[in-house]
């Protein structure tokens, strides 16, 4: 294939705000990619997700021309969102903040599933129940 | 840099949610764990200390065992210019020069500049293929002509080809991404009124309703350009050229036979690394 594949990297970057500082920049500059060109891309695209970490996945190719995916938020994000709550539990085991139903972790999961380790729905409902737990966000149902 | 190891997905989604709080820009996941980077601040120049105080505030945001933490101080480099290492103005043949837009070029009259940054879009002449189609389209690009450029990426060779004199070209990139990236570097040479790119994914049954054409570029790959050929040969005049690339070398003696059996005369081949371009015409008269 005459688009080879020289470079495959992974980044975790607020929606709307890549710039060229550490680590964008070195993770691309030293696979030769257009810095500033990923960055107004990533940021044209991911506009309507400001602030939003979106796992992106590039792709660099022999003659130093690029490609990228953009993934599902994580999870702790939308855990968040479904809560209504801006941020999880300092201290996850005495103070429950906010709790979500397990209807609402089975839509996350659906969503999640390509990026999970799994292909089963309850084990994934499962790690999300972790993560709740872990942001002391109780789940009923 | 800060690193902090761990291999489950979820506690990494935990981790670079805290990396960004603790001040950190973006993260970069690697196999083992996540990395970011953070400034330096009064009181943290040990790189001791400031692992243990992440270590201590990761405790309290992602609510599990310690996970291991390494800090180490990088010095601050200007990678929006290391990145351009390596790239810089490139002589393809007699009469084309390709460069990035932030070099300077002067060159002979008779030589035309084609101005490619790398970006979103295969292309730049940093490629063999690229390369081997820029060199023979010096060699068949008379004037006049009306020209396809399959799957186009960068739009280099349409550009190139207007350049060299083509009248019209056409060029279509199925990469949706590839082709706002393709009309800007149209714009930027300066070919707008010569050189038009649109999005599709071309089979061989639609390449005919888009001609005739006098010449065909094709920088793909072997299998693509197996299933196209019989389109492109419905596309060309009589006497019309035909430019493929994309094809390895131990690909290219199977493939020259087939093309021979599809109406075409070989003319020029061009080997560059492991890669070969050709160069055909449609048989019968001009």
């Amino acid at each position: 294939m005459a688009k080879k594949v020289i470079g495959f990297i992974k980044l975790q970057v607020p929606g709307g705000q890549a710039n060229p500082a550490p680590p964008v920049g070195p993770a691309l500059g030293q696979h030769g990619v257009n810095i500033m060109e990923f960055c107004k891309q990533f940021n044209a695209k991911t506009q309507n997700q400001a602030g939003v970490l979106i796992p992106v996945e590039i792709t660099v190719y022999a003659d130093r021309s690029f490609s990228f995916i953009t993934k599902t938020p994580p999870a702790s994000f939308l855990i968040k969102r479904a809560a209504g709550i801006p941020k999880g539990s300092g201290e996850p085991n005495r103070e429950k903040v906010a709790t979500v139903t397990r209807s609402q972790l089975k839509e996350i999961a659906e969503l999640k599933m390509p990026d999970l380790n799994t292909t089963d729905v309850d084990a994934a409902i499962r790690m999300l129940a972790g993560t709740c737990r872990s942001m002391g966000i109780e789940v009923q149902g | 840099m800060v690193t902090v190891e761990s291999r489950d997905p979820l506690v990494r989604e935990r981790v670079a949610e805290a990396l960004l709080e603790l001040g950190g820009s973006a993260v970069e996941e690697r196999p083992a764990g996540l990395a970011t980077y953070l400034r330096p601040s009064p009181g943290s120049a040990d790189e001791a200390a400031l692992a243990a105080a992440v270590t201590e505030s990761l405790r309290g945001r992602v609510g599990e065992p310690d996970l291991p933490v390494t800090c180490t101080w990088v010095p601050h480099e200007d990678w929006t210019a290391r990145w351009k290492e390596g790239l810089g103005p490139r002589r393809v043949g007699e009469r084309l020069l390709v460069t990035p837009s932030w070099c300077e070029v002067t060159e002979r009259e008779d030589v035309h500049t084609v101005v490619i940054d790398p970006g979103m879009a295969f292309g730049t002449a940093e490629h063999g293929t690229t390369r081997g189609c820029l060199r023979l389209l010096q060699q068949v690009v008379e004037g006049g002509e009306r020209v396809l450029d399959a799957g186009c990426g960068s739009g280099i060779l349409g550009i190139a080809a207007a350049l060299l004199g083509a009248r019209e070209v056409l060029g279509i990139e199925a990469d949706a991404d590839a082709v706002p990236t393709a009309r800007e570097n149209v714009e930027r040479n300066g070919v707008a009124d010569r050189v038009r790119v649109e999005t599709g994914r071309l089979s061989a049954p639609d390449v005919p309703p888009l001609g005739p054409f006098d010449g065909v570029v094709a920088n793909i790959e072997t299998a693509v350009l197996r299933t196209l050929v019989p389109g492109f040969v419905g596309a060309l005049r009589p006497g019309g050229w035909l430019i493929l690339s994309g094809i390895l070398r131990e690909e290219w003696p199977a493939f020259a036979h087939e093309l021979a059996g599809a109406g075409l005369v070989p003319v020029a081949d061009d080997v560059d690394g492991v890669w070969v371009s050709a160069l055909l015409r449609r048989a019968g008269a001009a």
